[in-house]
């Protein structure tokens, strides 16, 4: 067991499985809970150091579920291992969600009737990801003054925000049906986190103040749009829809 | 709920095992799932009035030449003075809030959340039925790699699951809406299967009989559950406390039943309810007051056990009309802990558990005898303890060498011999002058006054038989309890003996040659309390005769070993005390006379 993993098993009070062992499904939950509850103390009190084992712990915790997702026959299990994976990856900053989520969705694929939650999750995760990779670049361009602030970036910004909305609404017609109301919900409520304050408030915040045109009101009004034909509702997002 | 289906679902998971492992993943699988939140973006306002306002072409008309905020605003953004992007983003405010909307709110991300993995009411593999039949599969399985005899189609093992089903469905929602007291309810049921279970293994000839064990179920655990307390803390303590006791206690409830078919047969319910609500008073008392350094598991279980066996003979001591009444098993348990967490030593530990257990045995199991309207049996018990153990414990303070000579397993034999012999004659206890007090009383000073040990443990059991044998025969006479232990003429007679033993060693070559320690004392011992006892005014009367009779007879064997050794040293006393008791000295007992008498002449 390394350094870290003692170090935060002392923090958290989780016990680590070590490296090589069995992991059980049950315990990679509780790790998952405990790390991420970890990063976000960390954050919120700005404790690099913590933040950094916890992050740390999170991209080893996914590295040892996906392992032990591909050693797992049954293919419900498989199914979970994946979502804890990804779970962590996402919030790890690890590049690795997408193919744990494409794994996981492979093997939904037959069996998403018994694993509803898992796979539903593993659909749309990878958009969240790229959101949160999406908010690290806004995070460095955000504080310069509007001369200083980086064309391509700001344009990057709100291109990668885009595009991951626009993933989500496609998947939005499978997940609406097919998996448990509370899924759909959190699911609606990041898509109106995304649309109606990520993009149109802080993307298109950043674009206007760097002086470049990326056609956001029209762009802004075609997610809209799309979220209202996918009974997406976005409260976040006030006033009328024109049509550009 | 069919206790039959969930009995037959249970086999057919055994036999399927895979079927069974798959459940109990299943189980894992869709505990609450964490969806984190997005990251929130670190916002100024300098980008949060550009966004907003350039965000819609109707937000875009506020800023427009004309519009309410126009004059912030310069091109195609905002001013970059700190007045102009103050006022436009109260003018978000005030726009936002005109649509109903809190904007700062807003901006805040949706948080993190737990998930279940369906829909409630339509998970289609936790319902009650599925719970208990994986529960008790669970544990089925777990046995059958230990003991095949143990498989589901084994009569005993179908009775014990029945009455573990039928002890869950009792407590177990049937919508399925398990919350924290069910979860708990489930683990302590689980405990009394595992150790039903063993129990079968260990006692292959019990014949289990279903509504016995599953009343005794639900009398044991149904008001625990209902007790389980609502704060985090509270729980986390009841679930360390009671998962740790559970098992022994189930098994020691289900091996009383075991071990004691008779008394659980046919509708004769009220053992069961009566240790239903021991061991409700057990796992309840423990929970609630936790276990310690003074008072352990194994302390609690073992007072436990012995409650238990009371409750096994005497179920009306626990049972009120037709109701079983925990609270009186609780008061008892807690005046026992309390008498042990003040007794001294060597009682202050095991040693104090296990004899305090036998007492408590003897006098429940006696109550009907022991009846004393000023205390409950309980609180004679806890009386016979402290008489019981006081005066030893005094004698082994006043005599060290007494820790070694005598292990604890003798001393709680000792207690178990003069309490078991005293239960033989109620007159001995149904009256305030309790003669076996003066039993106890004598063995003490007689143990505290044996400095050169001469006594072993075994040899303090069998005096203490003696002793409790002649008390209970002959009450009133030797172990009369005076107004202090010294004037009980048993103590007086002991006293006597031993102090002629120990001059004996002094004698020139008195350690070598002496026969007067071990086996020979402890018969002499027999022979003079046999004798006294028959004829207690003699004895009285004629103490220091018998005293220079034993010094007669031990400066004889010192000084003739050849000739007296411990069987003629035996046959003199004999011969001897008899007419001593009649007021007769020995005179000069010379060795030529000793030779005469042993030869009968």
């Amino acid at each position: 067991m390394s350094i870290k993993a003692i170090i935060l098993s002392i923090i958290t009070g989780v016990s680590i499985v070590s490296c090589g062992a069995t992991v059980r499904i049950i315990d990679a939950n509780e790790q998952l809970n405990s790390f991420y509850h970890s990063l976000a103390q960390a954050q919120a009190t700005g404790d690099e150091t913590m933040e950094v084992t916890a992050l740390s712990m999170l991209e080893d915790l996914a590295k040892s579920s996906a392992e032990q997702a591909d050693k797992t026959i049954n293919t419900l299990n498989k199914i979970s291992f994946y979502r804890v994976a990804a779970t962590a990856a996402w919030k790890a900053g690890d590049t690795n969600v997408i193919s744990y989520s494409n794994a996981g969705q492979a093997v939904c694929k037959k069996e998403w009737a018994n694993a509803p939650r898992d796979c539903g999750m593993l659909t749309f995760i990878k958009y969240l990801a790229a959101v949160d990779e999406t908010t690290k670049l806004f995070a460095i361009e955000q504080p310069k003054p509007n001369h200083q602030i980086d064309d391509d970036q700001a344009r990057l910004i709100f291109d990668n925000y885009e595009s991951a909305a626009l993933g989500m609404i496609s998947e939005s017609q499978q997940l609406q049906s097919s998996v448990p109301a509370s899924l759909v919900s959190e699911f609606n409520n990041r898509l109106n986190d995304l649309v109606c304050t990520n993009i149109r408030i802080g993307a298109n915040g950043l674009a206007t103040r760097a002086s470049i045109d990326v056609n956001a009101s029209c762009r802004i009004d075609n997610l809209r749009t799309l979220a209202g034909t996918a009974s997406i509702p976005l409260p976040g997002c006030i006033g009328p829809i024109t049509n550009c | 709920m069919n206790i039959v289906l969930i009995q037959f679902a249970v086999q057919s998971i055994v036999r399927l095992s895979q079927v069974g492992k798959d459940i109990a993943e299943q189980r894992a699988r869709n505990t609450p799932a964490l969806l984190p939140g997005l990251d929130p973006q670190d916002l100024s306002r300098n980008t949060v009035v550009n966004g907003f306002f350039t965000s819609s072409a109707w937000s875009k008309e506020y800023v427009a030449e004309g519009g309410e905020y126009a004059e912030f605003w310069d091109g195609d953004q905002s001013k970059t003075d700190k007045n102009s992007i103050d006022s436009l983003y109260v003018g978000v405010l005030k726009i936002s809030a005109s649509q109903g909307m809190d904007f700062e709110a807003a901006l805040t991300p949706s948080g993190t959340t737990l998930l279940a993995q369906f829909d409630p009411g339509k998970d289609p593999n936790l319902s009650p039925f599925a719970r208990i039949a994986l529960t008790a599969a669970d544990i089925v399985l777990d046995y059958l790699a230990v003991d095949p005899s143990i498989a589901s189609d084994n009569p005993n093992s179908q009775k014990m699951i029945a009455a573990f089903a039928a002890a869950m469905a009792d407590f177990l929602p049937d919508n399925g809406d398990f919350g924290p007291k069910e979860k708990f309810g489930e683990r302590l049921a689980s405990g009394f299967l595992r150790a039903g279970l063993k129990t079968i293994t260990t006692h292959p000839d019990w014949v289990v009989e279903k509504e016995h064990v599953s009343t005794l179920l639900k009398n044991s655990l149904k008001p625990v559950i209902e007790s389980f307390p609502s704060t985090i803390a509270g729980q986390i303590q009841w679930n360390r406390v009671t998962e740790s006791i559970i098992g022994p206690a189930a098994q020691a409830a289900l091996e009383t039943i075991a071990a004691n078919q008779k008394a659980f047969l046919g509708d004769r319910f009220d053992p069961d309810k009566a240790m239903g609500a021991v061991t409700q008073a057990l796992l309840v008392e423990a929970a609630e007051n936790g276990l310690h350094d003074q008072f352990t598991k194994e302390g609690l279980i073992g007072l436990y056990q012995a409650t238990l066996a009371v409750a096994k003979v005497k179920p009306e001591l626990f049972i009120v009309g037709n109701t079983p009444k925990h609270e009186l098993a609780r008061d008892a348990l807690k005046s026992f802990a309390s008498v042990l967490e003040s007794s001294p030593p060597p009682f202050d530990h095991e040693t104090g558990i296990t004899l305090f257990a036998i007492a408590i045995e003897i006098v429940g199991e006696n109550a009907h005898r022991f009846a004393d309207p000023k205390n409950d049996w309980h609180g004679v018990a806890v009386k016979v303890f402290e008489n019981l153990t006081a005066p030893i414990a005094q004698s082994v303070k006043d005599n060290e060498g007494l820790k070694n000579a005598i292990s604890r397993e003798q001393l709680v034999e000792v207690g178990r011999i003069v309490l078991t012999e005293i239960t033989t004659n109620p007159t001995l206890i149904t009256h305030d002058a309790k003669e076996w007090n003066g039993v106890i009383a004598a063995i003490s000073k007689a143990m505290a006054a044996d400095e050169h040990l001469l006594l072993t443990g075994e040899d303090w059991k069998v005096i203490a038989s003696i002793a409790a044998t002649e008390a209970a025969a002959n009450p009133a006479r030797l172990f009369k309890m005076g107004s202090s232990p010294e004037e009980v003429l048993g103590a007086k007679l002991l006293n006597l003996i031993l102090k002629a033993a120990s001059k004996a060693l002094l004698l020139e070559q008195g350690k070598e040659h002496t026969v007067l320690v071990g086996k020979t004392l402890r018969e002499a011992i027999n022979i003079i309390l046999v004798a006294a006892s028959g004829n207690a005014k003699a004895i009285l009367a004629n103490m220091n005769l018998l005293g220079k009779l034993l010094d007669e007879l031990n400066e004889l064997a010192v000084a003739f070993p050849m000739e007296i050794g411990s069987k003629e040293w035996l046959h003199l006393l004999r011969l001897l005390l008899g007419p001593t008791l009649d007021g007769t000295p020995v005179g000069n007992l010379d060795i030529e006379r000793a030779i005469r008498l042993l030869k009968g002449e």
